[in-house]
């Protein structure tokens, strides 16, 4: 009997971020906070000579599995066809309750999770997010200018605005990632660290939790206090709550969309896609900016986007083959 | 008149008609994968490339190949430290330039540095071996290399000291050149400047920083006779018209831009482009069915002039071989492609029939999977050949064509799991696919199908006679059914039985009995499906 059918996925947190953001730091203090109360995955394919990263998340001191990976490439995420061997086997050893991804900082995020789709991993894993570290310090100076850099805020769900110690973010910058990606939650941490974090580890990792707060839009996320008495300090526990079985696709297509279309796909589909986001390529070399989370659907046109249509679809009943399919259907060629 | 890949290349990056659109799969280490080498060795050895490339064409048949792609060669050369992988091409990881060091202090990059002269060696062997397809030289692009050089200090570095910036990118279009005169003068047809990191800037910095370096170097290449590309990986939509302007030959992309976009930018500033079969989710994890339908998606977006079919960058290095060859077929045989349309337009209604005991009848069925014998000329001598034989077995084969332009069509050659059009099928089983089989091997074929039904037919009449009741009962029974055994020269065997195991087996329910039993044989050879298997039980029941 497959073992696929009777293990639930787990989350697969993907952490991008330019290169000296402080992605390192972030997981570092997710470690902190989470790593003693569960088992936690990293995966770095960050090729730095001498180890640098995984030697500083060593040096914690809190326990979690490793693997990290020379995609051989910085340049293509299509060189990745034997990491995807390695990260099933790595989960099989190790069988993690979580795992996050950490991206060299040039990666292209939806190639890596888009490698991810294939049957060999998606049995054990769905993506359960992308967070982005923002380097607030050279972000005026240089970073908003780096494509990559750009569109790792565009396809995050959360925008973690680093080293606001040393750069305290103007309303300019604010304003920028709002522009790039409105449906992203932003929060402002120092070294990786910043209050809400146990709570956005609930709402990521624990998708039930989430399921059950008949939330609108993601941006609309209201936490429960953390100074509850019954959760306090012990928010995130071991399999605290129960894992649907979650599935996720991430579709990149050159055909063109309409929002009619789009609107179609969404009804038809509602029922077993919980998050549907990312960018639509459509008439006249417009662009959609597509959030959906269970009912509701936000469409609207955005200058800030180029290239093929990239959407990330989640949710009980999606299969990456089958829903890709069906969502293709309805575009036409350019 | 037939071109060779050559001129097919060359006319199409002239934006000139072609007899067929160019296929180029990108073979880097994929080639390691086929001639069984790991990715390391592959690309430390003249030897191993070039009986990589061999493979790749024989396997592929392109119109155009790459000797080399890894683009470290030359900061390998210029003491950047690698990473190597047994599956994939080498990492950089050290700059030796990093913090904005001085340039005077790499070495000198010479023909005999690092992995140059294998490269050297290996391109020279290829052009040997294979005159009539285009060789392509693969450089590393000056603002990848400058990245290598000094990290990801560059983007800053774009800000802050424009000069340095400027100053870098000079010195690493001075070695572009240098890669791309050796490889010409090694036999190279298309110098590739590989150049995938440009796609992280945006219009104005490539004009401010990439236009001048990259303009000089395509019209050196020309000057050289040779064909310039310019190659781009990631979301590099932004650029597209930039990268035109610098006057490059061919333009190659990579999935991340629509090809249509590209199609009408090239087509404005007259100049061809080649791209975007998607790497990872269709040929390295799709079938070769998925493969070939993108491929046609490509070749319909961007039309039969100035185009060269291509992945969008190095295959990876697993990528199933059987999905490039689909593609190689589809660019090869002008029918494919109309069965390939033809099965979109119908696949989404198709039933799947269930033709597991196909081909059960008295006689034999020979069946034609066609585009269309009016219009398909390879579909049309194969119904001819059928159509020719039939008499020779006086009434016992019936032949039928199944067109694929209908649903019904279809459904069969799913069914059947025909791939190829045209196939013949006898009784169900593909017997012949694509190749019209000579007429006495087609009647071979068709004999041994009506010998094997006569076996079976034999073998199902095999039956044996059961005699139920106690030896006294049946003593006088069991010896008169010998004697006509006997005299009517059969072969058939008799079993005797207890009363009380007739009544259990045959519910008899008095001896003596005589029971014929008739063995049928349901299946010899295969392993049927539960499915067919419960309908056999159930016969019994």
């Amino acid at each position: 009997m497959d073992q696929s059918t009777t293990v639930k996925k787990i989350p697969l947190i993907l952490v991008t971020g330019f290169l000296g953001s402080g992605k390192t730091s972030l997981l570092k203090q997710i470690l902190k906070e989470i790593g003693s109360s569960r088992k936690i995955a990293i995966v770095q394919n960050e090729f730095a000579p001498g180890r640098v990263d995984s030697v500083e998340l060593q040096a914690s001191g809190v326990p979690f599995d490793l693997l990290e990976i020379n995609n051989g490439s910085v340049f293509c995420a299509c060189l990745l066809d034997d990491f995807i061997s390695r990260l099933a086997e790595f989960i099989r050893t190790y069988q993690p309750e979580a795992i996050f991804l950490e991206a060299t900082g040039l990666a292209d995020p939806v190639s890596l999770a888009q490698v991810m789709q294939t049957p060999e991993v998606t049995k054990y894993i769905f993506l359960g997010g992308v967070w982005t570290v923002v380097d607030c310090l050279n972000f005026d100076k240089s970073h908003q200018y780096i494509q990559r850099v750009r569109h790792q805020i565009q396809i995050a769900d959360i925008i973690l605005l680093n080293k606001t110690d040393l750069a305290p973010p103007e309303d300019k910058l604010i304003n920028q990632l709002l522009e790039w990606n409105p449906f992203a939650q932003q929060f402002r941490t120092q070294d990786g660290l910043f209050e809400e974090l146990n709570n956005v580890l609930l709402n990521s990792l624990d998708l039930q939790y989430l399921l059950s707060q008949k939330l609108s839009l993601h941006r609309e996320v209201v936490f429960p206090a953390k100074s509850e008495p019954e959760t306090e300090g012990s928010l995130l526990k071991p399999f605290s709550l129960p894992r649907p079985d979650i599935g996720s696709c991430v579709i990149r297509s050159q055909k063109i969309f309409t929002e009619q279309s789009i609107r179609q796909f969404h009804s038809e589909n509602k029922g077993y896609i919980y998050r549907m986001k990312g960018y639509v390529r459509s008439t006249e070399g417009k662009y959609l900016l597509i959030q959906s989370v269970f009912d509701h659907l936000e469409i609207n046109y955005t200058d800030h986007w180029s290239g093929p249509t990239e959407l990330i679809l989640m949710g009980p009943g999606v299969q990456p083959g089958a829903i890709t399919r069906e969502f293709l259907k309805s575009g036409k060629n350019g | 008149m037939m071109m060779n890949g050559k001129e097919r290349i060359r006319k199409a990056f002239k934006v000139q008609a072609v007899d067929r659109i160019p296929w180029i799969p990108f073979v880097g280490v994929h080639g390691a994968f086929l001639a069984g080498y790991k990715a390391d060795e592959y690309l430390q050895s003249a030897d191993f490339l070039v009986n990589g490339i061999n493979k790749a064409v024989e396997a592929y048949q392109p119109d155009g190949i790459p000797v080399c792609f890894d683009l470290q060669i030359e900061a390998e050369a210029l003491g950047c430290q690698l990473a190597w992988s047994p599956d994939n091409p080498p990492a950089v990881i050290s700059h030796p330039l990093a913090g904005g060091k001085s340039l005077d202090i790499l070495p000198k990059f010479e023909k005999s540095s690092g992995r140059i002269p294998l490269v050297i060696e290996a391109t020279k062997r290829t052009r040997a071996a294979h005159p009539d397809i285009a060789i392509y030289g693969l450089i590393t692009g000056p603002f990848t290399l400058a990245l290598h050089l000094l990290g990801t200090d560059i983007f800053m570095m774009m800000f802050e000291n424009p000069d340095y910036t400027n100053e870098l990118l000079a010195y690493t279009v001075e070695i572009s050149r240098q890669m791309a005169g050796w490889y010409l003068e090694a036999g190279c047809d298309v110098i590739a400047v590989v150049d995938p990191m440009t796609s992280q800037i945006g219009p104005d910095h490539f004009e401010q920083f990439i236009h001048e370096p990259i303009s000089s170097l395509y019209k050196y290449i020309r000057e050289n006779g040779g064909l310039s590309s310019f190659f781009v990986c990631g979301h590099a939509q932004q650029n597209i018209e930039v990268m035109c302007k610098t006057g490059p030959d061919n333009v190659s992309i990579d999935e991340n831009i629509p090809l249509d976009y590209v199609r009408d930018i090239c087509k404005r500033y007259g100049i061809s482009f080649g791209g975007n079969l998607q790497l990872t989710l269709v040929l390295l994890m799709g079938t070769a069915e998925d493969c070939q339908k993108h491929a046609l998606e490509c070749i319909d977006t961007a039309g039969e002039t100035g185009f060269i079919l291509a992945p969008g960058c190095d295959l990876p290095m697993t990528t199933p071989v059987e999905n490039i060859q689909a593609i190689t077929t589809l660019v090869h045989d002008p029918y494919q492609r109309d069965v390939v349309r033809a099965l979109e337009k119908t696949a989404e209604e198709m039933p799947i029939l269930d033709l597991a005991e196909y081909g059960r009848t008295e006689k034999v069925i020979v069946d034609i999977i066609t585009l269309d014998s009016e219009s398909c000329a390879p579909c049309q001598y194969m119904v001819e050949a059928v159509r020719e034989v039939t008499p020779h077995f006086e009434g016992l084969v019936e032949w039928r064509e199944h067109s694929i332009k209908n649903l019904d069509g279809v459904t069969f050659m799913s069914s059947l799991f025909v791939k190829n059009i045209p196939t013949i099928c006898i009784d169900g089983k593909i017997s012949f696919v694509s190749q019209i089989p000579p007429k006495q091997e087609l009647i071979r074929a068709v004999q041994k199908r009506i010998n094997e039904k006569l076996k079976l037919k034999i073998r199902e009449k095999h039956g044996k006679i059961v005699l139920a009741g106690t030896r006294e009962e049946l003593k006088e029974i069991y010896d008169k059914a010998k004697i006509a055994i006997l005299e009517l020269g059969a072969h058939i065997e008799i079993e005797t039985i207890s009363g009380e195991e007739a009544r259990r087996l045959y519910g008899i329910s008095q001896t003596p009995a005589w029971i014929n039993v008739r063995n049928r044989i349901k299946s010899e050879g295969t392993e049927p499906s539960i499915e067919v298997m419960r309908e056999w039980i159930k016969a019994l029941l």
